[in-house]
């Protein structure tokens, strides 16, 4: 409930964003992808679409004002380009790719490196964040993402697995069971 | 030996008289043809997606020449017959429009004009109409992403998503246009400043995604006045008129010499208004010709279009109509008119002479009778009517209540047609 209040909180600062961005052709069409917790997957890692609209779902059971959707980029590159800039924060990849993307080889070679955090672990798949998401939806995110784990085949704590890409302090906080931390400390 | 020399004989008199029948080695056509090269315009050294002067170009061609376009759809995006709307969140906003082109007329200079005749458009087989999150005529009302994928011939338009129809092909250019030059740069910049200053939906010159990268890239020689591809302005570009149909002929002010012709973002079918943000959009191979009109360009505000019976050939043959009047929800104030930042507009269920309110509420009764009458969703009914609605002005002079109808051509039924 306590929780409810502060994501009611983010939404409103969600639509102040909303008002400034709406001048421009686009501008709502970025407040979309703010409005929504979107979770990017791409046709070229094949595993990751099907998976990322069970994680929706179960982000939407669990926390359902972050109205998730999955959205699905056509190429890697489109990836990098939409991760890169933080027009969207959250990406599914595999193990092997999103190593690639961080060290900007292998698929990403041509398209150059993009930091990333984890999330969290399903299998063979990583849930990555951009180094800038704020650590307070990275801790919401995490904590529907335990509280929903048993829909998620293969979830795996990254606390519990090997360490290759630096995880979110968000996520830390959610898996140490540390209080909710404030939204406005932007990185 | 006798049977020999007939043989030769009845092969040699058959094959002069096939190869003199055949009238494909008969050639007249002087063409220059502007191809495509890799997935997408960044790819592509003959594509672009800002315009600026010093765009170079990247052919030249003489009037009369059949100038062969190779062109990218709209978003540049590679949506295919299975995209869904989780595709569309993911479309990249600063590659919009990738133009082909620019090519150089020979012999035209800075105040000519330029008569460009669309001689043919061959679509491609793919084409799609999307809802785009806050762009489009009733942004307010479809916040979500959706899109129609269609599979395209010269006969018609048909998809999986919209059961039932079948859209005519009538093609036309989205974008055609010419470069402008450095004075129209700076007048145009200058009064798009002033209207985003007062809060007016604008988007300025933005660097990201732009091409051709080294010019208005984020380290290009002049990225903060490459202009954006969205708004159409006197040099053409993104007109979205659909009577620009083939057999027309657009006249254009050339403000640089050589003029900087281009064209992309090709609609396979559009309805007036492409209400929803998008016709049928599609890749295509268009054919244009050129003619130079000397010292013509500077008495020209905009583009013109000349045509003969194009404009008859796109009319309905049964149609329903719904009219609108500048009625309106008490509080309701259209994303349109945000910018006024009116309460007086906001108190009235009545404005005066407002076009874009009756067009607003004649495109809604529309939706309704789709959905009532025909079983579509609403945001089928949507994009149906981008494609094939004609919003028409009825008239401006019954003050206060101006209309527009929408004019739904019924021929896109199936049933409705043998």
């Amino acid at each position: 409930m306590k929780n409810n209040k502060k994501i009611s909180n983010i939404i409103v600062y969600l639509f102040i964003y909303l008002l400034f961005a709406a001048h421009s052709p686009w501008g709502q069409y970025l407040a979309y992808r703010e409005q929504h917790l979107l979770i990017m997957s791409t046709r070229e890692d094949a595993p990751t679409y099907p998976y990322s609209k069970i994680l929706v779902d179960v982000i939407n059971k669990q926390l359902p004002e972050a109205s998730s959707r999955a959205a699905r980029a056509k190429t890697f590159r489109r990836v990098q380009g939409l991760f890169s800039t933080n027009q969207m924060p959250l990406l599914l990849l595999s193990k092997k790719n999103a190593k690639s993307l961080i060290e900007g080889k292998g698929v990403f070679k041509k398209y150059g490196a993009a930091d990333a955090k984890v999330i969290y672990f399903f299998d063979d798949l990583v849930l990555l964040a951009q180094p800038s998401f704020p650590d307070k939806f990275a801790w919401l995110l995490t904590n529907a993402i335990i509280k929903g784990e048993k829909d998620l085949l293969g979830a795996t704590s990254p606390l519990e697995t090997k360490k290759i890409i630096d995880i979110h302090p968000g996520t830390i906080m959610a898996l140490n069971n540390e209080k909710m931390p404030e939204l406005l400390k932007t990185k | 030996m006798l049977k020999k020399i007939l043989y030769i004989i009845v092969v040699t008199v058959f094959s002069s008289f096939y190869a003199s029948a055949d009238t494909t080695d008969q050639k007249w056509m002087k063409k220059v043809e502007v191809t495509k090269s890799g997935d997408h315009c960044v790819d592509d050294k003959n594509c672009f997606n800002r315009y600026h002067p010093k765009i170079p170009p990247v052919a030249k061609a003489n009037p009369g020449d059949m100038i062969i376009l190779h062109t990218r759809d709209a978003l540049d995006t590679g949506f295919r017959l299975d995209s869904t709307p989780d595709d569309l969140a993911t479309v990249d906003l600063g590659l919009i429009h990738p133009m082909t082109g620019p090519i150089h007329i020979n012999g035209a200079k800075r105040g000519d004009a330029l008569e460009v005749t669309v001689i043919d458009i061959a679509p491609d087989e793919y084409g799609y109409t999307v809802i785009a999150p806050g762009f489009g005529f009733l942004r307010d009302v479809f916040p979500d992403p959706y899109i129609v994928n269609w599979r395209l011939t010269r006969i018609g338009a048909v998809s999986d998503g919209m059961p039932g129809i079948t859209i005519p092909y009538e093609a036309f250019p989205g974008s055609l246009g010419v470069l402008p030059g450095e004075p129209e740069i700076k007048k145009w910049k200058s009064r798009e400043a002033d209207l985003a200053a007062a809060s007016g939906v604008v988007l300025g010159p933005s660097a990201g995604g732009a091409l051709p990268a080294n010019i208005c890239g984020e380290k290009g020689s002049h990225k903060d006045d490459c202009l954006r591809t969205i708004p159409p302005r006197e040099n053409g570009g993104n007109m979205d008129v659909q009577q620009q149909q083939i057999g027309t002929k657009i006249i254009f002010p050339c403000f640089i010499d050589g003029c900087g012709l281009f064209a992309g973002d090709i609609h396979y079918a559009q309805g007036d208004g492409e209400v929803s943000g998008t016709a049928i959009e599609m890749g295509s191979v268009i054919t244009v010709t050129v003619k130079i009109l000397k010292g013509k360009g500077t008495d020209m505000d905009m583009p013109v279009t000349i045509g003969n019976d194009q404009i008859i050939d796109m009319e309905p043959t049964r149609y329903y109509q719904t009219l609108g009047i500048p009625i309106k929800g008490k509080g309701e104030i259209p994303p349109s008119h945000k910018y006024l930042d009116s309460s007086t507009l906001a108190n009235l269920t009545n404005a005066s002479e407002d076009l874009t309110i009756s067009a607003r509420h004649a495109l809604m009764q529309m939706i309704d009778y789709l959905v009532k009458e025909h079983g579509l969703t609403k945001e089928q009914a949507y994009i149906l009517c981008s494609v094939a609605v004609d919003l028409r002005v009825g008239q401006v002079v019954d003050v206060p209540n101006f209309i527009v109808s929408a004019v739904l051509n019924m021929d896109v039924f199936d049933k409705y047609r043998n």
